[in-house]
């Protein structure tokens, strides 16, 4: 399904929107020019699914661009994939008929739709559930087939809106490797979620809003090199506490002889790590940390 | 236009497939047979009553003010047994006779100064208050015994007696009263039938606004798309049901309905070809009105027990439309009956109605139709505006205010 690499180029370009004078999104710009996963992070209210809502236009922008290829995108020039953050399916009918309603709505031929109706359930090991209700489905199981609902008409943009929320592990690292997958296929795929742990680890560039304005963007690499360590990581066998007050290390965390230090600079670090190595303390774990999205994300909005 | 006909293709389908559908169309359809075959089990109950067991009734006169001419009632056939006694019995013994059904009512007769009085004895009138015998069979039977006594013949008394004819000669355009029951009959049929598909159309895009698939939904394909086929698809359930119906009552009708009972009472020569086609036209123009407008209510709330809050201006506007067909029916030669044909909100329970009775032209109907059309195009257009914020927005208390502003984003 979908092989062939498609070139685009998304541009999100000062879009605002406001709704009774009160400004839910305020001039945010993003580009997409290669197949990705662009994280779009925010609390809640930040304004993400407004974005997310002007991106594919359902609602109008009160100003900025939204471009795709040079072209204003509309409903029509732009096949997207979008799975809300409110899931929803139809209770009292079947799994196939509802992916079938919404295959023919996204203008697929019956039998291209039966063919890739049954490729995702067979993939997502959901075939079992083919001619059930979907009220009578777990909620991890609608949740696969509202992801399907987003993937089946082979779209170039996807937007998934917490895909991995109400997730168990195992059916969390499916869905993650298909991700993956449609990425390797050329997929243009918008995520917002609040687990930041998986935005760290799916996504290349990220934007970050508040109170409708972007506070942070960029490549997450990038972003994350310009901070400097903050945290410094030991596992040992023994108590280092009197060495952390001698170092006057005093904001730190401890569970059994774990211990992770707030430290200002790097120096700091590497300071105690002398002082631990010259008498002689077991080290098992000893990691100089840069800050986590998570950390970033709370400095720039948890204020 | 595809994508409104998949979505109706799709609603109907799914409509037809429920068990509450199926259901209550085979209860609304026995309805209809079992409704047509009332007069047949009336009579069956009659027949039944007549061969076995005919209520009795005791006459008590114990003055014989009738002279003997109370045996006379029981060859009149008034489906009455009647025991004539000159004993007058006790309330115990009464209240025994009737307890142990040997007879239905007694009745005692009475002078009191110069007046005859008839007292009627019953276990208990309960709320009918329903009187087995018709007094005025007294009252005829006591005047043949006294003029019987002045010395009349029974060709005189029988010629005093006689019933004066009393006609009426209508020079308007106003129609008999046995079609204006046909036509009221048929305003409250339609008042029904698009009432309840129109509020369906409410229901429907509630039940996919909470459930959340709205999201998906507006997603997949325009919201002009979702209201234009929802109309579609819910119309089209509404018309196979309105058929299913008629053709029943018809066959019914045709097949168990008695319809010597119907003499006097309702003129069915107003039905016709063209009487089916108005009626059907009007059936799906008012539909669609309605359909539109309860599109817009539904998308406005976020919890389906508040469909019926936000339907309560809209069916308050129905019921104005329907009382102003009604009433206005009522006296033809009303200039009210102009204004229910030209109202849309009234259009379409009264011009089928009126045009049953012949009082409605071709002309009116036409104007009628271009208004009604005129009306859902800017009903639809409105609906579309709103709908496309309003079905989006979870939360939000919804006023007038708020829909003139999502009115205006769309319409930029």
């Amino acid at each position: 399904m979908g092989e062939e690499n498609i070139k685009m180029e998304l541009i999100f370009k000062n879009v605002s929107k406001a709704y009774t004078n009160k400004k839910v999104v305020n001039n945010i710009s993003f580009e997409l020019k290669k197949p990705t996963i662009f994280g779009f992070l925010g609390t809640n209210g930040a304004g993400k699914t407004t974005s997310i809502r002007m991106l594919l236009g359902i609602i109008k922008k009160d100003s900025g661009e939204i471009t795709l290829d040079g072209k204003p995108v509309n409903r029509k020039n732009i096949n997207f994939g979008y799975m809300p953050e409110e899931r929803g399916l139809y209770p009292k009918i079947t799994v196939y008929n509802q992916l079938m309603f919404f295959s023919e709505l996204k203008g697929i031929n019956k039998k291209a739709a039966d063919t890739s109706i049954k490729y995702w359930l067979e993939k997502l090991n959901m075939m079992e559930y083919f001619n059930m209700e979907a009220e009578k489905l777990s909620k991890g199981n609608q949740q696969k087939i509202q992801f399907i609902l987003a993937v089946m008409n082979d779209p170039s943009l996807i937007v998934l809106d917490e895909p991995f929320s109400g997730l168990d592990p195992v059916n969390t690292e499916q869905l993650k490797n298909v991700i993956l997958d449609l990425v390797k296929q050329g997929k243009y795929i918008i995520m917002s979620s609040h687990q930041m742990n998986q935005i760290e680890e799916f996504c290349s560039d990220i934007l970050i809003l508040d109170r409708g304005k972007c506070v942070l963007q960029g490549n997450l690499k990038e972003i994350k090199d310009n901070y400097e360590t903050n945290n410094v990581e030991i596992i040992t066998n023994e108590n280092i506490e009197n060495y952390l007050k001698q170092l006057k290390l005093t904001n730190y965390n401890k569970v059994n002889n774990n211990y992770l230090i707030n430290i200002k600079t790097k120096d700091e670090g590497l300071e105690l790590f002398d002082i631990l190595v010259k008498n002689k303390i077991e080290l098992i774990k000893y990691e100089l940390k840069k800050p986590s999205l998570h950390d970033i994300f709370i400095e720039r909005v948890g204020k | 236009m595809k994508d409104s006909i998949i979505v109706a293709k799709f609603t109907a389908t799914e409509m037809f497939k429920k068990k509450s559908f199926k259901i209550t169309l085979a209860i609304l359809l026995l309805s209809v047979i079992v409704g047509f075959n009332i007069p047949n089990i009336i009579n069956l109950i009659n027949n039944n009553n007549n061969v076995e067991n005919k209520d009795t009734i005791l006459v008590m006169d114990q003055e014989d003010i009738y002279k003997g001419m109370l045996n006379s009632l029981n060859q009149m056939e008034l489906g009455y047994i009647f025991e004539i006694t000159n004993e007058v019995k006790e309330n115990d013994e009464l209240r025994e006779l009737l307890e142990t059904n040997k007879i239905s009512a007694a009745i005692n007769i009475t002078s009191e100064k110069d007046n005859i009085k008839l007292d009627y004895i019953t276990e208990a009138m309960g709320l009918s208050g329903n009187i087995l015998m018709d007094e005025m069979i007294f009252t005829d039977l006591y005047k043949y015994v006294k003029l019987s006594e002045y010395g009349l013949n029974e060709e005189d008394i029988m010629n005093i007696n006689k019933p004066l004819i009393f006609g009426v000669i209508e020079l308007g355009d106003a129609q008999s009263g046995e079609i204006l029951v046909l036509s009221m009959g048929l305003c409250m049929i339609l008042f029904f039938a698009i009432y309840y598909c129109a509020y369906q159309v409410s229901a429907s895009i509630t039940v996919e606004k909470t459930s959340k698939i709205i999201d998906t939904l507006i997603t997949s394909t325009t919201p002009k798309s979702i209201i234009i086929g929802k109309t579609l698809g819910i119309g089209f359930v509404g018309l196979v049901e309105v058929l299913a119906i008629i053709i029943t009552g018809f066959l019914s009708y045709k097949l168990f309905f008695p319809a010597e009972i119907l003499t006097g009472h309702i003129d069915l020569s107003g039905v016709t070809i063209g009487f089916a086609l108005v009626s059907i036209i009007y059936f799906l123009l008012g539909y669609t009105l309605y359909a539109f407008i309860y599109a817009l209510c539904g998308s406005l709330v976020s919890k389906p027990e508040d469909v019926q809050q936000s339907g309560g201006l809209v069916a308050i506007v129905v019921l104005l439309g329907f009382y102003l067909a009604y009433f206005s029916m009522m006296n033809p030669a009303s200039s009210l009956n102009k204004l229910a044909t030209y109202l849309p909100i009234s259009a379409p329970f009264s011009v089928p109605s009126r045009y049953i009775t012949g009082a409605v032209s071709t002309l009116d109907i036409s104007i009628s139709i271009i208004i009604l059309l005129l009306s859902i195009v800017a009903f639809a257009y409105i609906s579309i505006k709103i709908y496309s914020s309003a079905i989006i927005n979870y939360g939000t208390k919804f006023n007038l205010k708020t829909m003139i502003e999502m009115f205006k984003q769309n319409n930029n």
